[in-house]
């Protein structure tokens, strides 16, 4: 609904050239709302949300917004905040169903003899199809052909239902397999910055039925990973409730020494924030650090959140973020209209140190990043490059009630004669199998009857006995 | 198709525990930057130059997340390299990262598993849990791209790689990862390469078009899907089938069994798994009943718009525990009052035929793990009306909700152990029937135990906000969003 709440609804220049309304958060500081300026910035996203779509109190009323722009760094966290965003993005594994309920609710009006057209996504959906593809074939020029054949193969029932899917309904897109992962291609194509609908502009936000989700954050983006039902909701204009949020700003200085990478310095912040206990906050990077570094480094970072186990891991859009866009093929007036929108917020830069209020603090010198792997169980256990060897070691012999592997240290050095090619090998469960075809033949009679999860049991239950929460 | 069972050279080498089995570029967390990708490159580029090689035993792999990759690895020169030391293209998606890494070769495979070898994986991925990547292989190393060219052709990570060379040059002579590694500085020469905006375009315009095979994927037409009723994959769910423009409303739940008592972190990869089915298992029997043979299973993520799978597989983890038939394993409860032993999914269509109303006991954190969809659908279509814990995930919470369940908390201190409940009791919720029902206000559960003593506690309704009781009184979100979609038109 069109409203003009607290005189917020202005107007501003876009990229090309007309004049765009939106929300603007800097009046809702001027009609003496709450400290806008002050707030981080992801807040100030999902303020803009909530503002935007207040609706006179159905699902959004004035005292959740004056409740929100009045977030204080220490304020007891116990309201659920109503998100609705602006898009949302799926994979295959998990947009199947969600493509099943929206199909199911058509038969079911169908059934009732009422307008099937009016079951639409409410918000725009890409669907991405990235997580069926195995490598059933590796390090041969023809594996790319061969790994893809055998994915068509063993996915055609649902592909079939999948395509059915982009030409009934206006606003499900899906991109076909063999293009990219859902969050690569949201950084390189589907990312928006603003949208605009109806003459109204706002920042693109979203959810998406996987955890990296979170990747988007490093272009200035708000959004997160949510279950099938939530994203539902929100396919279907529903709000996503969050509970409102502390905010971790973590200052970044210094710069990244030779020897190191982005991979390094996720792996570290990984550590260190895992640590900090930021489970179920927003961590927020700021400082010259921060500004530093490129877009393509901070969605690094930002994809690694479930790891540190926060929301999101968040940067805000500035030059950096504008250059990325436009070296990824974004049109000329699409870029402008976000720098023009982002700076009629007073949203464009990555803030520096004292500017925003923060629920805690954390400095990270991007000096001090070495070179360092994580593991052998989990993401956050960083290692040293030279103490790799010296860690496997010790876990060798470590018992497994400690995490360790309980073997004989003696055992170490021992090597065994293998003839490789020679057998068949075993089949996996993974990504999908219908047909008899689509399992190369050697393997037919040599199916693994071990029962491991490949997807995530023991990584749940490695969760189960050290809580790291 | 391609010939799948071409001769393949056998070779014999030893294995032993360290030794890398899987290097793996995977993973959107590192490919979608193209500063370590060009360090890959980089590295691959000055090891090949040397003549180096990668041990026989390591499966190489690169799965970009996104055709650009390729598209500038070929520009500058260095896919070359990598295809050269086993860095071949093998998809653009997740691969490695979710588990999808497919197999070892057998061989290898079965050394390891008869030595319980201590085998690793090194990759540029954001996961590395005990078998995620691979089911055999128990130590799993997240690093950047170049340090997995790196530990690709040092074929160990026993090694301490800056004190010790990574392998030989094509002369015998030692080769130290600092003689082979990138610096900032080549990178950044070439970094350049990775961003042109009308790659970007043409690659991204028009994909649909690009991909043969699915083009050649048939396509029903129609604004309402004609569902198959053979299809193993895809199924009409039951949700609308009592659907009425009615709203619902609250009521007591009188003579529950108890479905399952767990203990603490049930996570919902133990209430809907998302891996392999086993042939034995509920799901296992019903695929075998519609003629898919054990080798055709697939996964039940892959199966996720059936709801006839999922709710079988729904609470049929091998590794959940069940305490009212401990210490058994796996999907298994005890039917009441008989003292039945069957599986879970049994247990509940028994009760729904009975229409005894069930519930679910647990500890603290339950729901925690990836969210998932069918952790609460699953539980709703098995007829469960309430699931009791110690604490709950935040999402698993709603979802629940969304889903038409009762989420209900113990009181700080009370547990299903404190309050000695063995799944032999049976249960009343009271103080639902009353037109008013707030947020998180208290329910009363009364436990009658087969002595016929009865005891009484409060429990928190975690139905945390106003929204959320619409969605319960309406039976479920996806209800609630159907009706207001009608009632608008």
């Amino acid at each position: 609904m069109t409203h003009n709440l607290f005189n917020s609804r202005r107007t501003f220049k876009t990229g090309e050239g007309g004049e765009g309304v939106f929300y603007s958060l800097p009046q809702l500081e001027a009609e003496g709302i709450g400290n806008v300026s002050r707030l981080p910035i992801s807040i100030r996203i999902v303020l803009e949300s909530v503002l935007r779509n207040y609706d006179g109190g159905k699902k959004i009323n004035e005292e959740t917004i004056k409740f929100l722009a009045g977030w204080g760094a220490g304020g007891e966290r116990t309201e659920e905040i109503p998100f609705v965003v602006a898009r949302v993005i799926l994979q295959d594994f998990t947009g199947v169903p969600l493509l099943v309920d929206l199909a199911a609710m058509r038969s079911a009006v169908e059934r009732m003899g009422r307008d099937v057209g009016v079951i639409e996504p409410l918000v725009p959906v890409d669907l991405v199809i990235d997580h069926s593809v195995q490598v059933d074939y590796a390090g041969s020029e023809a594996a790319y052909q061969r790994n893809m054949e055998m994915e068509f193969l063993r996915n055609e029932q649902r592909y079939r239902f999948l395509k059915w899917g982009t030409q009934a309904f206006n606003g499900f897109r899906v991109v076909p397999p063999g293009i990219g992962i859902v969050h690569q291609v949201n950084l390189e194509y589907l990312a928006k910055g603003v949208f605009e609908r109806d003459g109204v502009y706002f920042p693109d936000t979203l959810v998406g039925t996987d955890s990296h989700t979170t990747m988007i954050n490093g272009l200035g983006i708000v959004g997160w990973g949510v279950g099938g039902i939530e994203a539902e909701a929100a396919m279907l204009g529903q709000p996503v409730y969050i509970l409102t949020p502390d905010v971790v700003g973590v200052n970044l200085t210094g710069e990244l020494p030779q020897g190191a990478t982005a991979t390094d310095l996720v792996l570290r912040i990984t550590e260190m924030l895992r640590k900090a206990k930021v489970v179920g906050k927003f961590v927020e990077f700021y400082g010259e650090g921060a500004a530093s570094i490129n877009a393509t480094d901070r969605a690094t970072i930002a994809n690694m959140a479930p790891e540190y186990g926060a929301t999101v891991g968040f940067f805000g859009t500035d030059e950096k973020t504008l250059e990325y866009f436009r070296s990824t093929g974004r049109e000329r007036e699409q870029i402008e209209t976000i720098r023009n929108y982002y700076t009629a917020q007073n949203m464009f830069g990555i803030p520096k140190e004292g500017e925003v209020d923060y629920s805690s603090n954390l400095n990270l010198d991007l000096a001090t990043i070495t070179p360092s792997v994580a593991g052998p169980k989990r993401p956050q256990d960083r290692i040293e490059l030279s103490n790799l060897d010296d860690r496997f070691i010790e876990l060798f012999s470590q018992s497994v009630a400690d995490g360790g592997y309980g073997k004989n240290s003696d055992e170490l050095e021992k090597r065994f004669m293998v003839t490789m090619g020679a057998k068949t090998a075993n089949i996996a469960a993974g990504g999908g199998e219908q047909s008899p075809k689509s399992i190369p033949l050697p393997m037919l009679n040599n199916v693994s009857e071990k029962n491991t999860n490949i997807l995530s049991e023991v990584e749940m239950m490695n969760i189960a006995r050290l809580p790291t929460a | 198709m391609t010939d799948l069972d071409e001769h393949i050279p056998t070779q014999t080498t030893t294995i032993g525990h360290g030794d890398v089995m899987i290097a793996a570029i995977t993973s959107c967390t590192n490919t979608s930057n193209p500063a370590v990708m060009l360090a890959a490159g980089i590295v691959a580029k000055k090891a090949v130059e040397k003549g180096m090689k990668v041990p026989a035993y390591v499966k190489t792999s690169l799965a970009p997340g996104s055709r650009v990759v390729t598209e500038y690895l070929n520009k500058t020169g260095l896919q070359t390299y990598l295809d050269e030391i086993g860095f071949n293209l093998v998809g653009y998606g997740c691969t490695t990262c979710i588990g999808n890494s497919g197999p070892l070769d057998a061989g290898i495979e079965e050394e390891i598993v008869e030595h319980d070898l201590i085998a690793a994986s090194v990759l540029s991925g954001n996961r590395n849990f005990e078998a995620r990547v691979h089911q055999n292989i128990k130590a799993n190393f997240l690093m950047s791209p170049p340090l997995v060219v790196a530990y690709a052709l040092a074929g160990t990570v026993l090694k301490d790689v800056y004190l010790y060379p990574l392998g030989p040059d094509r002369e015998g002579n030692d080769v130290y990862l600092k003689d082979i590694w990138a610096s900032l500085d080549e990178v950044k020469e070439i970094l350049q390469s990775a961003f042109d905006p009308e790659t970007y375009k043409r690659l991204y315009s028009e994909f649909a078009e690009q991909n043969p095979l699915w083009n050649q994927i048939p396509t029903s037409e129609g604004a309402v899907y004609e569902w198959d009723t053979e299809s193993t994959y895809i199924q009409e769910p039951p949700y609308f089938e009592d659907f009425s423009m009615a709203t619902g409303s609250f009521s007591d739940i009188k003579g529950a069994r108890a479905l399952a008592v767990f203990g603490d972190s049930v996570t919902t990869d133990h209430i809907s798994p998302a891996g392999s089915i086993k042939p034995s298992s509920p799901a296992g029997v019903y695929l075998q009943e519609k003629g898919v043979t054990p080798e055709n299973f697939n996964s039940y993520g892959s199966r996720r718009g059936n709801d006839r799978v999922m709710l079988r597989g729904t609470f049929a983890n091998v590794r959940i525990k069940n305490l009212m038939v401990s210490p058994v394993e796996g999907g298994f409860t005890c039917h009441q009052p008989e003292k039945e032993e069957m599986s879970i999914y049994d247990a509940a269509e028994k009760y729904q035929s009975e229409n005894t109303p069930t519930v679910i006991f647990a500890g603290q954190e339950y729901g925690t793990g990836s969210s998932r969809d069918w952790a609460a659908k699953g539980t709703r279509l098995m007829g469960v009306k309430a699931v009791i814990t110690q604490s709950f995930e935040r999402i698993h919470r709603s979802n629940l909700v969304g889903m038409g369940v009762l989420p209900l908390q113990f009181k700080e201190g009370e547990s299903a152990q404190s309050l000695k409940l063995d799944g032999t009791e049976t249960y009343d919720l009271i103080g639902l029937e009353t037109g008013n029902i707030k947020p998180q206000q208290d329910v009363l559960l009364r436990i009658n135990r087969t002595d016929g003593s009865i005891e009484e506690t409060n429990l928190t309704l975690r139905i945390d906000t106003p929204i959320e009781i619409e969605y319960y009184k309406a039976g479920g979100i996806l209800q609630y969003v159907l009706r207001q979609l009608l009632s608008n038109q």
